[in-house]
C-alpha cells in the first residue's frame, strides 16, 4: 500500500493533501463504529500534508513522505494530546516528540491522530482504557486485541496506511493477529523507546502495524537505530537491517532461494495451547514453507509456563515503579486533598483504572520485603533460562513459527461481562504465545495465516534471533 | 487466601492507592489468583536458578550471531550540563502559580 501511494504522490497523480483529506473523511465516517482513534489532529495533519507536498515537489522525498499514519496514544507527540487512555494523564500535551515520531515526521509522514489502547498498555483487548473498547473492524462484536487495538483496527479498516504501537507482552502482535494485519515487535534495543510512556521498560518496544510485510519493513527500516536519548538502543541494528534489506528489495524469488537453506522450528510447548483451527493454520503454513524449500524441525522451549509467570512478575514490578511518577503535581489529573500525601493518594486512586491499580498492587507485592527474593529475583532467573532456551532452539533452526494467539478475536462481551466467560487469569494465560519474545528481547513478526470457518483471521508469528527483523518480515512475506 | 487484609492495606499504602470496599474485594480476589499463578516461579528448580551477572549479554550476543556484528549500546553518555525546557513549558501541564508548581501543605 505504501509503495502504491508513494508512486502516485511522486508522479503527481495524487497530492498528500488529497490523500489526507480522503483518510480524514474515512475516519469521520467509520471511527464512531470502531472507536480506534481517540484524539484526531486533522488540522495538523493537513499542515503536515502541505509540507509533504512541498518536499515531494522538490523531488527528493522519502517513500513515507505524504503518507497518512497513526500513533498509539502512549507515543509522545509535541503539543498533541498523549494520555495513554488514562484519566490520570487527561489532556497531557507532551513538550517533546518521541524519537520514532521525530524520525518519521522529518521524512514527511502525516499524523492523522492517536489511537485507542488499554490504559497504559495494560490489557489484551483494548477495553481497559477510559475511552471505551475498540471494535474489531472485521466483526464489531469482537475485540481488536490489545493493547495496540486502536492501531491495528485503524490499519485493518484502512483508516491509516500504517500505525505504530508498543509491545510489552504481545500488544502489537496480538491485535495484528485479531485484525488480520501484520505486526512487528522489534528486538529489544532495535528501536528507541525515548518518548514511549513507560510501562515495563525492560520488556517493551515500539512496533509497526501494517497492511503487508513490505510496508512493515519500510517503516521499520526508518524507525530503527541508536538514539542518544535511549541508552538501551542498539548501535548496529540499522547496519544489520540494511544487510537484510535485500530480501525485501529483491522480491520473493530471492527469499525463496534463501528458504532452501533455512530451518524453521516448530515448538510443541507453545503450539499445544492453541485451538484446532489455529493448529491447522500453523501446520498449513509450515507445509507452505516446506514447499518453498525450508526444512521444518522441532525445537523445545521447556520453561514456557515459568516464562509467562515471570513475565507478569517483571512487567508488574516495573509498572509499579514506572507509574510512581503520577502524583498530580507536574502533569495530568489532580484531586485536591487535605495535604500533599492525601492529594497524591486521591489523584492516583481516582486517576488509574481498576486493571492498572491491580497491576501496581501486584508489582508492589512482588517487590516488597520478604517477597522480592521469592518472586522478583526468581523471575529474573527464569528470564536468563528463557534466553538459554531460545539460544538452544536457534542452534537447531533459524526462526520459530508459532501461533500469534490462542485463537481468533474473542467477543467483547467476554471482557465486559467480567467473570461471565473468562476469568482475568484466563486473559493473562492467553498471552502465552507472545510474551516469550518480550522476556527474551527477541524480534517477532505476526502475520495472517488464514481464516477460521467464520472468516475470522488466524494470526501466526515468526520469532528470530536479535537483529533479524528484516529476515522475519521477508520470510513471512512468502506466505 | 494469598493476600491478607493487613497485607493488602500495607501494599496499598506503599503504592499510594486507596480502594472502596467493593473494589477492594474484587482486586483482592484477582490478586489472589495472580499470586497463585506467579508461584510457578517459586518452584523453579534451584539448580536452574543460577543467575550469572553478565550472562544475559553473552547469551544475547550468541543469539544475535557474532557475524551480525551487533553490540549493545548500553554505555552511559557523558555527564554534561545541557539545555533544558523553558519554565513555561515545564509548567504547561501542571497546576502552577507565579511560575512555580502548586503543591499541598506537608503534614508530618
Amino acid at each position: 500500500m505504501i509503495l502504491e501511494y508513494a508512486e502516485k504522490l511522486r508522479s503527481g497523480e495524487l497530492s498528500s493533501v488529497e490523500l489526507t483529506r480522503e483518510y480524514i473523511s474515512r475516519i469521520e465516517k467509520m471511527n464512531p463504529k470502531i472507536n480506534c482513534f481517540v484524539h484526531s489532529c486533522f488540522e495538523e495533519a493537513l499542515e503536515m500534508a502541505h509540507t509533504a507536498d512541498e518536499m515531494l515537489a522538490s523531488g527528493n522525498a522519502d517513500i513515507l513522505c505524504g503518507i497518512p499514519m497513526a500513533l498509539k496514544d502512549n507515543i509522545c507527540t509535541k503539543g498533541i494530546v498523549t494520555d495513554c487512555c488514562s484519566r490520570i494523564l487527561k489532556d497531557y500535551r507532551p513538550n517533546y516528540d518521541a524519537t520514532v515520531w521525530a524520525k518519521l515526521r522529518s521524512l514527511g509522514a502525516v499524523l492523522l491522530g492517536k489511537t485507542n489502547m488499554d490504559e497504559f498498555g495494560m490489557g489484551s483487548g483494548s477495553v481497559t482504557g477510559c475511552y471505551g473498547p475498540v471494535h474489531n473492524p472485521l466483526d464489531k462484536n469482537r475485540s481488536a486485541g490489545g493493547s495496540s487495538g486502536g492501531s491495528a483496527a485503524a490499519v485493518a479498516a484502512n483508516l491509516a496506511c500504517y500505525a505504530l504501537g508498543s509491545d510489552t507482552g504481545g500488544s502489537v502482535r496480538l491485535p495484528a493477529a485479531y485484525c488480520g494485519v501484520y505486526g512487528l515487535k522489534p528486538g529489544y534495543g532495535s528501536v528507541s523507546r525515548y518518548g514511549l510512556i513507560a510501562y515495563g521498560s525492560s520488556l517493551e518496544q515500539i512496533g509497526v502495524i501494517a497492511a503487508d510485510a513490505k510496508d512493515a519493513a519500510i517503516v521499520y527500516e526508518r524507525m530503527a537505530g541508536t538514539d542518544e536519548h535511549d541508552a538501551t538502543s542498539c548501535r548496529d541494528c540499522l547496519i544489520n537491517s540494511n544487510q537484510q534489506m535485500h530480501y525485501v528489495k529483491n522480491g520473493l524469488s530471492k527469499v525463496e532461494r534463501t528458504l532452501s537453506v533455512m530451518k524453521i522450528g516448530l515448538a510443541p510447548e507453545i503450539t499445544d495451547s492453541a485451538g484446532p483451527a489455529m493448529k491447522s493454520a500453523l501446520l498449513n503454513a509450515a507445509e507452505n514453507f516446506r514447499k518453498a524449500g525450508a526444512e521444518i524441525v522441532e525445537v523445545g522451549i521447556p520453561h514456557l509456563k515459568e516464562i509467562l509467570s515471570a513475565y507478569y512478575i517483571i512487567a508488574c514490578a516495573e509498572a509499579s515503579s514506572n507509574l510512581g511518577r503520577y502524583d498530580g503535581i507536574r502533569y495530568g489529573l489532580r484531586e485536591e486533598g487535605a495535604d500533599i500525601n492525601d492529594m497524591i493518594v486521591k489523584t492516583r486512586s481516582r486517576g488509574f483504572g481498576s486493571e492498572v491499580k491491580k497491576r501496581i498492587m501486584f508489582g508492589t507485592y512482588v517487590l516488597s520485603g520478604g517477597y522480592a527474593d521469592k518472586f522478583y529475583k526468581k523471575a529474573c532467573a527464569v528470564r536468563e533460562t528463557a534466553k538459554r532456551d531460545f539460544a538452544a532452539a536457534f542452534e537447531k533452526c533459524n526462526m520459530i513459527l508459532t501461533p500469534a494467539a490462542v485463537g481468533v478475536a474473542p467477543e467483547l462481551s467476554g471482557f465486559t461481562d467480567g467473570k461471565a466467560k473468562n476469568s482475568r487469569l484466563d486473559a493473562y494465560l492467553g498471552d502465552i504465545m507472545t510474551v516469550p519474545a518480550n522476556v527474551t528481547g527477541l524480534p517477532a513478526f505476526a502475520f495472517p495465516g488464514g481464516c477460521d470457518e467464520n472468516g475470522l483471521p488466524l494470526g501466526l508469528m515468526l520469532t528470530g534471533r536479535k537483529g533479524e527483523e528484516m529476515r522475519l518480515m521477508s520470510v513471512a512475506g512468502v506466505l | 487466601m494469598s493476600v491478607s487484609e493487613k497485607e493488602f492495606e500495607k501494599f496499598a499504602n506503599l503504592a499510594k492507592l486507596e480502594f472502596e470496599e467493593a473494589e477492594k474485594a474484587q482486586i483482592t480476589e484477582e490478586l489472589d489468583e495472580i499470586v497463585e499463578f506467579a508461584r510457578i516461579v517459586c518452584d523453579f528448580a534451584e539448580e536452574e536458578n543460577a543467575f550469572v551477572p553478565g550472562e544475559s549479554e553473552n547469551t544475547d550476543r550468541e543469539m544475535s550471531g557474532q557475524r551480525a556484528g551487533m553490540t549493545d549500546f548500553n554505555s552511559l553518555r557523558t555527564d554534561e550540563v545541557g539545555g533544558s525546557l523553558p519554565r513555561e513549558e515545564v509548567l504547561s501541564n501542571a497546576v502552577s502559580e507565579n511560575g512555580c508548581f502548586v503543591v499541598g501543605q506537608v503534614k508530618l
